[in-house]
């Protein structure tokens, strides 16, 4: 755990909603990214994982908590004093519609955050660089004056990640990166996430909803529900045999395409998400836990280790 | 008991824009049988969102469908006016969109929504109205129903919402049911409880007709399926003829991409290249350009939909020539 890029410790968020609600979207989650590993962060919607995130590059302050990189506090820390570690830690967004500005063109776009950190000496600098790096990403360097709305779905996302590794990052979020985009296309952006990787020694923090994305492209997985991490470990342990319940009903509600395994997820999880403004007792996922006990809704269960993975649930199969 | 409950033929729906016509829909037909599940599947632009309004006869300006027909227990649907139309939407054919935060009426209370259909199509009392709509909730798996009635769209959850809409759909007991992406907006937990619903729906007599570009949401529920690209049908076939053997290179490449994602490969399969623009359409074969094995003939002949056996036929040169020797 020592040469740990990226550190997160007990990262809470709140977002007030008036004086005395709030929403929990975070509460207290520790974790830790190794240099070029791929973690991914898998949950439903509204489970915290974007807002986590967001935190983890800086991009949002946490309400109490702190990140490091390489071993250094970015919490807090003032725009001048942090403006070193944003190049190091970039973001790739979801929507490669709404995410490009629609009256730049493609060589502005990506060129954006070579001037904006001032890292080219000339104008002549810059274009070589945007050239490469419309390379590096498949994108015809020909395209070089085209506007965004001139592309599909999978080139904008190529332009997002053009830019996104324009200042040599050493850690991309990559928020949904391709849950916007066509099966056929989707996989040429995974492809390239992982030749990027590859080449540039990327670490990758990968935020998805899709288990099958994430057990192709991550190295170790962490489960959030309701702004908790309920198990984190090794993609193939726990895919290979969830220890969370939740885990558990994740992996079940993944529709094989093939229409003679039908049935197969016959388990339905009951009920609804809880609600972040007024999170359950205890165990946050008691409401929806068919295995939930008395001291489910007492005591909420910590992060216990077996093995590789940690999983947060008082009736771990021992 | 094999009733057609649709029967969609050589459909053109097209939009007359500035820059030209663009051809949403293409020679296009479909049909569904009493109590079957049939599945629309495709990318982004295929057109079969297109096929489910022009069904609905919600094709809007500049759109139009140009020609060919659609029959609907009988009835021939598009020589119908607006207020025809409007009779029989809801009540014999009715449609679940993809958004269920968009699609309810934010400022009335769902329950209302829904009776609000028993009361358009049919004359009865509101007590009657809202007996069947409480009935109706409750069968589409909502809980404490009475309370849920009087709850706005806003303080219902998206699953709850989606299957208020369902419920809405259902409620005057229609012949057909299209569902455009109907899970695509939930999340993998709910979605698993939705699907579960239609089936649930499909098994009760109701013909279904999902439209989806999730390959494992029509593996788990189609009985036949038909995969779209470019405006047309390039393949059907009963959903385990088509899974076990697709025979499109598109069908292939869709299915190969969704299954090498599954298995330990480190570079994954892909389709090259991009869905072509509708308004532009490549001469002959629109796949033609993606296509691996692709020939000099798929570049200026459109290939046909061609039988290889009962329960399946493809639309692609490679198996008309193998046919013909």
């Amino acid at each position: 755990m020592s040469e740990a890029l990226l550190e997160a410790r007990n990262l809470v968020k709140e977002f007030p909603l008036s004086r005395k609600r709030c929403v929990h979207a975070v509460s207290g989650v520790t974790l830790a990214v190794s240099a070029g590993e791929t973690l991914a962060i898998v949950g439903e919607s509204g489970c915290g994982k974007s807002t986590l995130g967001r935190m983890l590059i800086g991009a949002l302050p946490p309400t109490s908590g702190e990140v490091r990189f390489k071993g250094q506090t970015i919490t807090g820390l003032k725009e001048r004093d942090f403006s070193p570690y944003r190049r190091q830690l970039q973001l790739v967004f979801q929507d490669p519609y709404a995410s490009l500005d629609p009256r730049m063109k493609v060589r502005d776009l990506i060129a954006e955050p070579l001037v904006a950190h001032k890292v080219c000496a000339s104008k002549d600098e810059v274009t070589q660089r945007v050239l490469e790096l419309m390379k590096a990403v498949g994108i015809p360097t020909d395209y070089l004056n085209r506007y965004p709305h001139q592309f599909s779905g999978g080139q904008r996302q190529r332009i997002g990640i053009a830019r996104a590794i324009a200042l040599d990052p050493a850690l991309i979020v990559c928020d949904e990166p391709v849950s916007a985009l066509d099966v056929s296309v989707q996989n040429q952006i995974l492809n390239l996430l992982n030749e990027l990787q590859e080449k540039r020694g990327l670490t990758y923090v990968f935020i998805s909803h899709d288990l099958s994305v994430v057990r192709h492209i991550s190295n170790r997985i962490c489960v959030m529900f309701l702004g908790k991490v309920m198990e984190m470990g090794p993609t193939e342990e726990v895919f290979g045999e969830a220890r969370h319940p939740y885990t558990q009903f994740l992996l079940d509600s993944v529709l094989p395409p093939d229409p003679h395994r039908r049935g197969e997820a016959t388990r339905l999880l009951t009920g609804e998400p809880p609600s972040p403004v007024n999170p359950p007792t205890g165990c946050c996922f008691r409401t929806r836990c068919p295995f939930a006990t008395e001291l489910c809704a007492q005591e909420e269960p910590i992060l216990q280790k077996t093995g590789l993975v940690e999983a947060a649930c008082h009736h771990l199969k021992k | 008991m094999t009733r057609r409950t649709l029967e969609v033929s050589h459909l053109n729906t097209s939009f007359f824009t500035e820059r030209g016509e663009v051809k949403a829909v293409q020679d296009v037909s479909i049909s569904v049988n009493k109590g079957q599940v049939v599945g629309i599947v495709g990318e982004s632009g295929c057109g079969k969102s297109m096929i489910a309004r022009s069904i609905m006869g919600l094709v809007k300006k500049p759109g139009k469908i140009v020609s060919g027909s659609i029959v609907l227990q009988g009835k021939e649907l598009t020589s119908l006016g607006e207020k025809e139309l409007c009779k029989i939407r809801g009540k014999d054919v009715s449609m679940v969109f993809q958004e269920p935060m968009t699609s309810l009426n934010p400022t009335m209370r769902v329950g209302k929504q829904v009776q609000e259909v028993v009361a358009i199509h049919e004359d009865v009392s509101r007590e009657e109205a809202r007996r069947r709509t409480l009935q109706i909730l409750s069968a589409v798996g909502i809980p404490e129903v009475e309370a849920r009635y009087n709850a706005y769209p806003h303080e219902l959850s998206g699953g709850l919402r989606q299957r208020v809409i369902i419920a809405m759909a259902m409620v005057m007991k229609p012949h057909l049911l299209i569902a455009d992406e109907p899970t695509t907006a939930l999340d993998a937990t709910v979605e698993t409880q939705i699907m579960a619903l239609l089936k649930q729906l499909a098994k009760d007599g109701t013909s279904v007709l999902i439209i989806s570009h999730n390959l494992g949401v029509i593996a788990q529920l189609a009985d036949y399926v038909y995969v779209m690209y470019a405006g047309r049908v390039v393949e059907k076939g009963s959903v385990f003829e088509l899974f076990d053997n697709p025979l499109h290179p598109y069908t292939h490449g869709l299915l190969g991409a969704v299954s090498s994602l599954r298995s330990q490969t480190k570079v994954l399969q892909t389709i090259p290249g991009v869905v072509p623009n509708l308004a532009h359409l490549p001469a002959g074969c629109s796949f033609a350009p993606r296509c691996s094995k692709c020939m000099a003939r798929c570049g200026s002949e459109q290939p046909k939909l061609v039988a290889v056996n009962p329960e399946h036929e493809v639309c692609c040169h490679l198996k008309e020539g193998a046919d013909s020797l």
